[in-house]
């Protein structure tokens, strides 16, 4: 009977387009991730090679005592700045999430963090509006479309063509007929998607790895439970009365609210629940912390127009003046820092509440679960950021201390100077991650199929009797 | 004949209850976002209108200082919040709200809504422009695929055209019928939208509302022949349905993310760390060929010889005053060059989307949305220009002072409270509607063609149902 339902399956065009359509925007999807994440990376790799040149040339012109080199404060507010990069995780490219909009690399000064922190790279806002066009989203909103036009018809179909009828007549329960076609529908729908995540890693992964075999399970497992989610609900909704068109404005009206509104909802309600911090407020307090820590400096900076250091002459006017603006610096640090911790805490509020209420939505579930293996979701974009606030503290404390205490910067200092280190991406913790999402999805399936096997069950006994009336 | 069957069709449609159940969760997730839509509208605005009052405050009352050290402490430029972005955000939030107004620089817009978006963002917002162009073509497609084709499948169209009927009357009928249901159907939301603005703005933004609305009623009527025409076409009503959804999704979800990447791809934007090198390196070097230390000596030699004196402190101004205004005009044309260029980049790409917007006309009422409601790239960049055209004033207006009031070498001189007002403050100046409109001819220009294509199409299909029903 399966090999019967096979051949039916390759008989159907749409369902055979549809599925060659996935794999090429799975292949295009794919390609542009790849494309995105070379050229992120490749500004990342400029901007750290020429900060690395920059330190190595002011280490030498250092051991030969030239003033900029040694100045602590030419360096920490002008010649020196360090280039901080994110570790790029195997699967990034398939799943950007919310990456994009934030650059994978920052360059760092002793400034005050909000002066590294709030700046955003220039792009399109357009493009960064309609959202990416990168594998989960094909994934994670067209497969159910694909899993509906395979399935709508289900039982529907085969009662208004006369099948089941037929079925019956040869002996044949329906229920078993049914079961049959949708688990080998359902088992080809997988081997498309696990077809379509291969073709996904193959076109946008630069090389393989252990891990790259890991994300292939790991993403095909996470889809297959997707894949069976929506095909045990359009089974449900077959069992149901009304006939196979009705079945597909249904899916499809299932479609939008569970990938479309329900998120849209969802992040509606986090938003108003948590509220973010206001950024209109935030500059003014940097605002009122500026003119703080100027009201303070006043007196010295307008000796120097407030930042030409080069207007007055001599050693101690150029000390002098880098001790002002450290001091002006600190005390806007002090005032920002707690204000942008808040905007962090504000964001774990928020994700935390996101991951309660996703599990309304088995669309959010799946790509919370894509986000989290491809180390692109918000847990891990916020563990960069906390370790690049830390890192810029002790990069502000060694140029501060030598400024504060007069210390020429010698050769051995550039050696010295702080070490960014990417926090680790920990697959196991990942994997833990979505595995949750995956039993949730399975559990949810199953529970479907059972009061599909129930309704089905009835089949059987009324299909006989409605043949022999 | 028309309007006969037209009113079949208005009442078959009003008297399905489905219709009536679309139309409840239209119309209640239609309030759901017109009331988040306004309170999230008036909460920013009145925190814009705050911190910008805050800001003109702190400048007035920044005491006595140089007005260099006052070009350094600057201004804020925050982003108004338009009245219609309750309809319709556009990419409002993917770009910076406030912008800092300082001596020598050109800042980008800083403060994304976006940095701070609930997990979930990208899945979509739930706005009325949003359900406006992606729910409604949904119902009206839910709406109008059986009206051929399911008349096809119960034979009746054999019968109607063997009546001798014109299939384009036919065709018409049923435009008009169908159309005048969705009036209904989509009208309280319509005017409840309406009437919140009314009553917040006035009479101000009607002539937008009004041209929105005709956009989106153009826009709901290309749907509408779209959808006619693939039921004349279809063999059945269940093929139809599956051709018109897969359009929908494809149409309105998949494409604008493919052209939004396809357009990073084709004209890449320059990353932020390669623009700030060559906006230092051209800062450094000058971009005409003459260094600026070159221009500033030469300016120094004309002024010399003006007022016949060979030493800085001979002149009866202050010459760090004209220097300052000299570097701000190099820096002027440096940061117009570049910023230029980034704008040129992001301008191929909006040229991309609007050219492959003749594949989907979700994507052209986009960008008419936005443009109408003042939440697009273009509105944005007015703000951002407006902003620079300030600050420049603001520097001119302080460098003239320090020039026209001090002498050379002379870091005592002070300027007060006067001077601060006489500068002013940054003010947004709304835009002309007639200057939007002019940035929707494109737009425009594929919603015609995809009219003529659909009724076209519409009507010749339907001509021919009389050969072949």
């Amino acid at each position: 009977m399966i090999g019967a339902e096979l051949s039916l399956l390759r008989r159907e065009p749409h369902l055979k387009w549809g599925a060659l359509a996935l794999l090429m925007l799975v292949a295009i999807a794919a390609w542009n991730g790849r494309m995105l994440l070379e050229s992120r990376t490749a500004d990342a790799t400029l901007a750290l090679q020429e900060s690395r040149d920059t330190i190595e040339a002011l280490a030498k012109q250092a051991g030969n005592g030239n003033p900029t080199a040694t100045s602590p404060g030419a360096a920490a507010f002008g010649a020196v700045s360090a280039t901080i990069v994110r570790h790029i995780a195997t699967g990034e490219s398939l799943a950007i999430g919310q990456t994009d909009l934030e650059a994978n690399f920052q360059t760092l000064t002793a400034r005050n963090p909000y002066a590294s922190f709030a700046a955003s790279a220039p792009d399109n806002a357009l493009r960064l509006a309609v959202g990416n066009f990168d594998v989960a989203f094909v994934l994670v909103w067209l497969v159910p479309l694909l899993v509906i036009a395979a399935f709508f018809d289900i039982v529907a179909g085969e009662r208004e063509r006369g099948v089941l009828a037929l079925a019956v007549v040869a002996g044949a329960a329906a229920s078993r007929y049914l079961w049959t076609k949708w688990l080998t529908r359902t088992l080809a729908s997988i081997v498309v998607t696990w077809l379509a995540v291969a073709l996904a890693i193959v076109v946008g992964e630069q090389t393989w790895t252990g891990d790259t075999a890991i994300a292939l399970l790991a993403w095909g497992t996470v889809l297959s439970a997707y894949v069976f989610f929506w095909a045990a609900l359009a089974l449900a909704c077959n069992v149901g009365r009304g006939n196979s068109e009705r079945h597909a404005a249904v899916l499809a009206a299932a479609w939008l609210t569970l990938v479309i509104l329900l998120p849209a909802a969802i992040n509606l309600i986090v938003s108003n629940v948590f509220p973010a911090p206001s950024r209109v407020e935030l500059a003014a307090q940097l605002r009122e912390a500026t003119e703080s820590a100027d009201r303070a400096a006043a007196k010295d900076r307008d000796r120097w127009f407030f930042d030409h250091p080069d207007l007055r002459s001599g050693e101690a006017e150029r000390v002098a003046y880098y001790r002002s603006v450290a001091a002006s610096e600190r005390v806007i640090t002090a005032a920002i820092t707690p204000q942008l911790s808040a905007f962090e805490t504000r964001a774990a509020e928020r994700r935390e509440l996101t991951r309660r209420l996703q599990w309304l939505s088995p669309a959010a579930t799946t790509h919370d679960a894509l986000t989290v293996l491809s180390h692109t979701d918000g847990a891990s974009q916020a563990a960069f950021r906390d370790a690049a606030l830390q890192f810029h503290a002790r990069w502000q404390a060694f140029f501060f201390e030598r400024i504060d205490g007069d210390r020429a910067l010698t050769h051995e200092d550039y050696a010295r100077l702080p070490k960014f280190e990417s926090p680790s991406t920990s697959s196991l913790l990942a994997l833990q991650r979505a595995a949750t999402n995956v039993i949730v999805l399975f559990c949810i399936g199953v529970l479907l199929c059972l009061y599909c096997g129930v309704r089905l069950v009835r089949l059987d006994a009324i299909l006989p009797q409605e043949e022999g009336g | 004949m028309i309007l006969t069957i037209a009113n079949k069709e208005f009442r078959a449609i009003l008297r399905d209850g489905r219709a009536l159940y679309g139309a409840i969760v239209f119309a209640l997730l239609g309030v759901l976002a017109l009331v988040t839509g306004s309170i999230r509208y008036s909460e920013l605005d009145a925190e814009r209108l705050r911190a910008q009052e805050h800001v003109a405050e702190q400048w007035r009352a920044q005491g006595e200082k140089n007005p260099h050290s006052a070009a350094h402490y600057g201004q804020y430029a925050f982003r108004p919040a338009l009245p219609l972005a309750f309809f319709d955000p556009g990419v409002q939030a993917f770009e910076g709200v406030s912008i800092w107004l300082e001596a020598h620089k050109r800042n980008f817009a800083t403060g994304r809504p976006a940095d701070d978006a609930a997990p979930l963002a990208r899945f979509g917002e739930l706005s009325l422009a949003f359900i406006y162009q992606a729910l409604l073509p949904l119902g009206i497609l839910l709406l109008a695929y059986p009206a051929f084709a399911a008349e096809r499948d119960t034979g009746t169209l054999r019968q109607l055209m063997a009546t001798g009927i014109d299939g384009r009357l036919l065709f018409v009928g049923k435009f008009v019928g169908i159309g005048a249901a969705v009036l209904v159907l989509a009208a309280p939301v319509t005017i409840l939208a309406t009437f919140a603005l009314l009553l917040a703005t006035g009479t101000r933004w009607l002539a937008h509302a009004a041209l929105l609305l005709m956009f989106y009623a153009w826009f709901a009527a290309i749907v509408l022949a779209a959808s006619l025409w693939v039921s004349a076409v279809s063999s059945s009503a269940r093929s139809a349905l599956l051709v018109l959804l897969a359009i929908w999704a494809v149409a309105v979800f998949v494409l604008p993310r493919i052209a939004g990447d396809l357009g990073r791809v084709v004209a890449p934007v320059p990353g932020a760390q390669r623009l700030q090198a060559a906006i230092e390196r051209d800062l450094a070097e000058g971009i005409d060929g003459e260094s600026p230390a070159s221009k500033i000596e030469k300016r120094r030699q004309q002024l010399y010889r003006l007022y016949k004196v060979d030493d800085d402190h001979a002149l009866p101004i202050n010459m760090q005053g004209i220097i300052f205004g000299i570097q701000d005009e190099i820096s002027n044309a440096v940061y117009d060059k570049h910023f230029g260029r980034l704008q040129a980049a992001v301008d191929a790409q909006v040229d991309l989307y609007e050219a492959i917007s003749l594949l989907s006309p979700r994507m052209a009422l986009m960008l008419v949305s936005q443009e109408l409601s003042g939440t697009s790239i273009g509105a944005q960049r007015r703000f951002a220009d407006g902003a620079e055209r300030f600050r420049r004033r603001l520097m001119t207006t302080l460098n003239t002072d320090i020039t026209l009031h001090s002498r050379s070498d002379d870091p005592a001189y002070r300027a007060g409270a006067d001077l601060w007002r006489a500068a002013g403050e940054y003010r947004f100046d709304y835009e002309p509607l007639r200057d939007s409109l002019r940035r929707c001819g494109a737009a425009a220009m594929v919603l015609l063609l995809w009219t003529l294509l659909t009724i076209g199409g519409g009507l010749i299909a339907a001509r021919r149902l009389g050969s072949n029903p």
